[in-house]
């Protein structure tokens, strides 16, 4: 019970003492808060300022930095259950901010094309613009209905009329009603360029038609074509007009028609490295042929590009080492293996220029690059370019690169015992399969010590290291060793032996508690033995008492231990005569109690503490008092007196 | 047992389990390296390989390629200032973890115009689930910042007076600093782009001034780009440049004093006179009621 009672009080002491010692170890101001339960919120205001600026710039037309504001959105924290409907506004808006953008250009384009009278390319324009502007049309509805939730999910319409959030949401507001002016202003411009083409459409205008012909469909690469056509109204040359050839629909020259509407003009196909090419010619009124005459093209012509392919042929190893070089060939020819000479090559490795030049005669090139030494370790992509040289076009080759680093290997040489306190010498080499480690960092670690060396140019390091006592009694160690080379070629490494330690002061304090508990256990048993041999001796005695009651112990118990002895006899004696139990041999003072227990009735209480008294006499440690010999004589009167009167 | 000598027993245990269990349990205390909690830099550590320095007298005699971090939440004496310039001026990195500790102190001592303003930097909009944990994401374009997108504060503050040094980052212009310290913005507040990141060159060595210690922190080292920023900030020191953290100069707790008390008890029990006499100690009490009884 009372051990129940140590445990309860020191768990219950230990536990509040800890719990106050961490609660007493924050510190008084606290610097951060812990992001994982930081309380989420989200700053109505400041959203609601933020998307007003978007808005804002997109009902300025300022598409560009539209986007990038809506691009910073990304960084806005958004609680868990606004993030869907936060997220979708969101794009709506992006969304919004690319159709105007759309609707814009091709609205532009439209005019130009009107003012060229191109009436049929300005119409598909103007038919694109419309479908992107009935797009934007429904964007802007749910852009408007979604701010009105959201403005509600922030609390905006609980919050008090002039407060800062309702200011910011009246400015909102402002901003989406600019942007239906916007739409507005789209529309309108449409219209207006509808009408305009419809306009120059009954005017009647005159149409025209201009042909394209080549003098050849195939070409060498900055080669030459020549181009003629003719152009001509209703079948009437129109003469000294300009027309302009589109290469892949771009402009490329111009042309004037003579007096018989026919063009001439050479085209020199560019230095591209394509298939194929289409050339188009194309009219468009200028002068006083504006009111007069519509714009024409032609049909489209297509140019076969000859060049020839160049073959290149890269030899690298399959690994290369950080801050090392490697030797990297490349073998440059044309497609029938004709060495092609004065190439330039590109050498990249994860599209970084490593080295550019020319290939030899032979068209060789061979290259010794030097890996970066911050390269991470692992797969890499070196690549060779050859550049394109007249009809001869480029080529590229990739090949993978392992990167990886060379794991030294580490030898340590210690003493395998250790007495401590001690001083110990170790020493060792660092090696590679490139030799010797130089100047690498080594850091010895054994119980609890450590120490830090550098390696000599052989690779080999030597360190004494003072290992002070510790809380070891004695056993293996690991002595480890951690290697930081210099390379960064060499990776780091770590090697291990296992030293025996002995610690004579840790063995010299359980020694001594060893002592302390053998003296304590010895004191004790060579108290209890005398008791024993007392029982011992008093056995024949209580079998003497059981036969002979009248006869007197031979052997005395003498004292206070004596007495309560003597009245425990007294009273055994009363209990034998008045119930018939005997106390026979065998039995203990415990056993010979239970037996005569059930007879005892009224003296059962006094006889078991008498009988406990005396157990407590002969065999605990507890030295009796005159108390307790008063105690017991006190309770054999007792049993004398209850039993003598028949009251039990 | 008699109550005389329960009690002692008692008392003797309790102190044994107590200070077994301070001992093992592990630090709790703000920016410490062997506290693997939220609030702790064992990550960083671990990361960086870094090492501990108890008083800026161990700071290492060669200098270059080192990267000192200090967080200054305790004021630093004349001796070791002056330790702190010779650092610097020899070649050293100093990264300068500050928000409402002594950063300037050491700003001043090293003639550097920038400093820390003191004062809470919140931004309502851009931030990691509330304004005290604002979201940095304008990096001016220099290879230090050149991989980051954004980088998390935790009750941080700005830098002020920068004309001098490179800027390495920006708060939204979204940002405030609350003087008042009332949470909300008021029309007299300073509201930002403010720096955050400032870097000086200083003699042979140089500065890197943040307006926020925590980043580095166990639950803050890996959101956003936080890693990444701190690991361009190392690689000034160096290509291997090894990383020394500071830690003489921040908030005691009562845990780490106890630890402490334990470790020099402990040190001085294990040197030999202290061993012998615990033996003696241990041999006296408890053959003494042996020796008396005789």
């Amino acid at each position: 019970m009372i051990r129940a009672k140590v445990i309860l009080i020191i768990t219950v002491l230990t536990a509040v003492l800890l719990s106050q010692a961490a609660a007493l170890s924050e510190p008084t101001y606290p610097p951060h808060e812990d992001p994982a339960t930081a309380r989420e919120e989200m700053d109505a205001y400041s959203f609601l300022t933020y998307y007003t600026s978007i808005l804002t710039s997109i009902s300025s037309k300022n598409y560009g930095d539209a986007s990038r504001l809506i691009e910073q959105l990304k960084f806005v924290h958004t609680p868990e259950d606004l993030k869907y409907i936060i997220q979708r506004y969101n794009n709506l808006t992006l969304e919004l901010t690319t159709t105007l953008n759309s609707l814009d250009r091709l609205l532009n384009d439209a005019s130009a094309l009107l003012y060229q009278y191109r009436l049929q390319e300005a119409y598909e324009k103007l038919s694109g613009a419309s479908i992107l502007l009935g797009k934007a049309e429904i964007l802007l509805r749910d852009i408007e209905e979604a701010t009105a939730t959201i403005s509600g999910r922030l609390g905006v319409f609980t919050a008090p009329a002039g407060s800062r959030v309702s200011e910011a949401y009246g400015r909102i507001r402002e901003a989406l009603r600019r942007l239906r002016e916007l739409e507005e202003w789209y529309l309108n411009l449409l219209k207006s360029m509808k009408e305009t083409a419809l306009k120059i459409e009954a005017e009647g205008l005159k149409t025209t038609e201009v042909t394209l012909r080549l003098n050849a469909t195939e070409a060498y690469v900055g080669g030459c074509v020549e181009a003629s056509g003719t152009l001509t109204s209703n079948g009437e040359a129109l003469p000294s007009r300009k027309v302009t050839l589109l290469l892949d629909g771009s402009p490329t020259l111009t042309a004037t028609t003579g007096l018989d509407g026919t063009y001439h003009a050479v085209v020199k196909v560019p230095y591209k490295y394509v298939h194929t090419l289409t050339l188009e010619a194309l009219y468009t009124p200028m002068g006083d042929d504006l009111g007069v005459y519509l714009a024409s093209e032609s049909p489209s012509v297509s140019i076969t590009v000859i060049f020839y392919e160049t073959m290149l042929e890269i030899a690298a190893p399959d690994t290369a080492y950080p801050g090392l070089p490697i030797t990297v060939k490349c073998k440059v020819t044309s497609e029938d293996g004709t060495p092609l000479g004065g190439r330039r090559v590109k050498l990249l490795l994860d599209k970084s220029l490593l080295i550019e030049a020319e290939t030899d005669i032979q068209g060789l090139f061979e290259a010794n690059v030097t890996i970066n030494p911050k390269i991470q370790a692992g797969q890499h992509t070196l690549t060779a370019i050859v550049e394109p040289y007249g009809i001869y076009a480029g080529a590229s080759q990739d090949r993978k690169l392992t990167v990886s680093k060379i794991t030294p290997e580490i030898r340590i040489r210690a003493p395998s015992l250790l007495i401590l306190p001690a001083e110990i010498y170790i020493e060792g080499e660092v090696r590679s399969s490139l030799g010797p480690l130089e100047k690498a960092t080594v850091t010895l670690e054994l119980a609890g010590s450590s120490a830090i060396v550098e390696t000599s140019q052989d690779g080999g390091f030597n360190a004494t290291m003072e290992i002070p006592l510790n809380l070891l009694l004695a056993g293996f160690q690991e002595l480890k060793a951690n290697v930081e080379p210099v390379e960064p070629w060499h990776a780091p490494a770590q090697a291990t032996i296992r030293v025996f330690i002995v610690n004579p002061a840790n063995i010299g304090v359980a020694s001594a508690a060893f002592i302390s508990l053998g003296a304590i256990i010895y004191a004790r048993l060579s108290k209890a033995k005398p008791r024993r041999k007392q029982i011992q001796e008093l056995t024949p005695i209580l079998r003497e008492a059981r036969v002979a009651p009248t006869l007197k112990p031979e052997v005395k118990v003498e004292g206070v231990r004596g007495r309560v002895v003597e009245a425990y006899f007294k009273a055994m004696r009363i209990i034998e005569a008045k119930t018939g139990i005997s106390m026979k041999p065998y039995m203990t003072l415990r056993e010979f109690l239970s037996e005569a227990k059930p007879k005892l009735n009224g003296v059962a209480e006094a006889f078991t503490e008498l009988t406990i008294l005396t157990e407590k006499t002969l065999y605990s440690p507890h030295t009796p008092e005159a108390a307790d010999s008063m105690r017991a004589e006190e309770l054999t009167l007792n049993i004398w007196r209850m039993l003598s009167s028949g009251a039990a | 047992m008699e109550p005389h000598k329960l009690l002692p027993t008692l008392m003797l245990t309790t102190l044994i389990l107590l200070a077994a269990l301070i001992w093992f349990y592990p630090s709790t205390g703000d920016f410490r390296l062997d506290n693997p909690f939220w609030n702790g830099l064992t990550t960083f550590t671990t990361k960086f390989k870094a090492s501990t320095i108890e008083s800026l007298n161990n700071l290492p005699s060669t200098v270059k390629g080192t990267v000192l971090i200090l967080i200054p939440y305790s004021q630093l004496t004349e001796q070791e200032l002056e330790k702190l310039r010779s650092y610097v001026l020899k070649g050293g990195t100093l990264i300068l973890l500050d928000d409402y500790g002594f950063g300037n102190q050491v700003l001043s001592h090293l003639g550097l115009e920038v400093k820390f303003t003191g004062s809470p930097l919140l931004d309502p909009l851009f931030n990691y689930k509330n304004k005290w944990l604002p979201k940095i994401t304008d990096f001016p374009q220099t290879p230090l910042t050149g991989n980051i997108k954004s980088i998390v504060l935790n009750h941080a503050t700005a830098l002020c007076n920068t004309s001098e040094s490179e800027v390495l980052a920006w708060s939204s212009r979204f940002s405030f600093l609350d003087l008042d310290g009332d949470s909300v913005w008021d029309p007299n507040e300073p509201t930002g782009p403010f720096p955050i990141v400032a870097y000086v060159k200083v003699g042979e060595g140089c500065v890197v001034a943040v307006a926020d210690p925590s980043i580095i922190i166990n639950s803050m080292i890996v959101l956003g780009d936080n890693m990444a920023f701190m690991e361009n900030i190392v690689g000034l020191g160096g290509e291997k440049s090894k990383v020394i953290i500071d830690q003489s100069h921040l908030p005691i707790g009562p845990l780490e004093e106890a630890k402490e008390t334990i470790a020099e008890t402990y040190t001085l029990a294990s040197s030999p006179i202290g061993t012998l006499s615990l033996i003696t100690l241990i041999l006296a009490l408890t053959l003494y009621p042996i020796w008396k009884k005789r």
